[in-house]
């Protein structure tokens, strides 16, 4: 009986969140390939942890949290001993130009997209979870550790940098 | 100057909006979904057989503890001043009045 209920629990989990967090791995790890890897590893990780959910404020907030930690575990194990801060920008974009399944056509698109991987990790996952996800600062503060000021902060500098960046390379 | 380079800006993010260039294969999200339930339901079968033999094992405990306890229940320690500690039965218990008892025993000795 738990069994049934927890299995359909998580069903319903991949069915409203698979999507929003493949998006959010992909933008986070930029290749197809290991973004597939990063949330197949999420779901494994929600599973094991579904008990936990029943403490959580917030669903949404906790799936994207593992998600988010899961990505952020992958970057770090392809760049072993490299703090994330240091992280090699080259390669991030060097994996969105080789990325067989990334359309390089829209040059101010891909330019926009090259800024974002420009951007210290932190403040990238800041800006795509309120870019592109459009979560509310209180859910980013939940999902990245912070508080919603630093939250905030972050997204402010992140859309500054990008904006230069693109001044900069248009 | 400050003011385009405000516009400028602006136009940047309104032209982009929410486009990225990221693209999956045709059909990518309702294979994944299938292959993300197939891999919880397997887990789950995993977890369940897990649980059952942990079940089996606990019963194997437990009875094997119900049948050792009669036997002893049929040993018990007994301890008496002389001597310490001795395996004492049922049998055993009159060992020391029958001692007392024969008049063949010469105690002086």
């Amino acid at each position: 009986m738990i069994f049934r209920k927890s299995q359909s629990h998580i069903e319903r989990l991949i069915e409203r969140y698979h999507r929003p967090l493949y998006w959010h791995v992909r933008r986070m790890v930029v290749s197809h390939e290991d973004a597939e890897d990063v949330l197949q590893e999420t779901f494994i990780q929600i599973h094991t942890h579904i008990v936990e959910l029943q403490k959580a404020e917030s669903e949404r907030a906790w799936v994207y949290r593992i998600a988010t930690n899961e990505a952020l575990m992958w970057l770090r194990g392809r760049h072993e001993f490299v703090s994330m801060e240091d992280e090699d920008v080259s390669s991030l974009i060097g994996t969105l130009m080789a990325d067989s399944y990334a359309d390089t056509g829209d040059k101010l698109v891909l330019l926009f997209q090259e800024a974002v991987l420009t951007l210290p990790t932190m403040q990238r996952t800041v800006f795509n979870l309120r870019y592109y996800d459009e979560l509310p600062y209180e859910e980013i503060a939940a999902i990245t550790g912070s508080s919603v000021g630093a939250a905030k902060t972050n997204y402010h500098f992140a859309k500054e940098k990008i904006s230069n960046y693109i001044l900069a390379h248009q | 100057m400050k003011e385009r380079q405000k516009i400028q800006k602006q136009f940047a993010f309104a032209q982009v909006g929410n486009r990225t260039p990221f693209r999956v294969p045709d059909g990518y999200f309702e294979q994944q979904e299938q292959s993300l339930k197939a891999t919880a339901a397997l887990r789950m079968t995993e977890s369940r057989h897990k649980n059952g033999r942990l079940w089996i094992a606990a019963a194997a405990c437990a009875a094997m503890l119900l049948a050792i306890y009669p036997v002893t229940r049929m040993i018990r320690i007994a301890q008496t001043e002389d001597a310490p500690i001795y395996w004492a039965t049922d049998e055993t218990d009159n060992w020391t009045d029958f001692a007392n008892a024969d008049i063949f025993m010469d105690e002086s000795l």
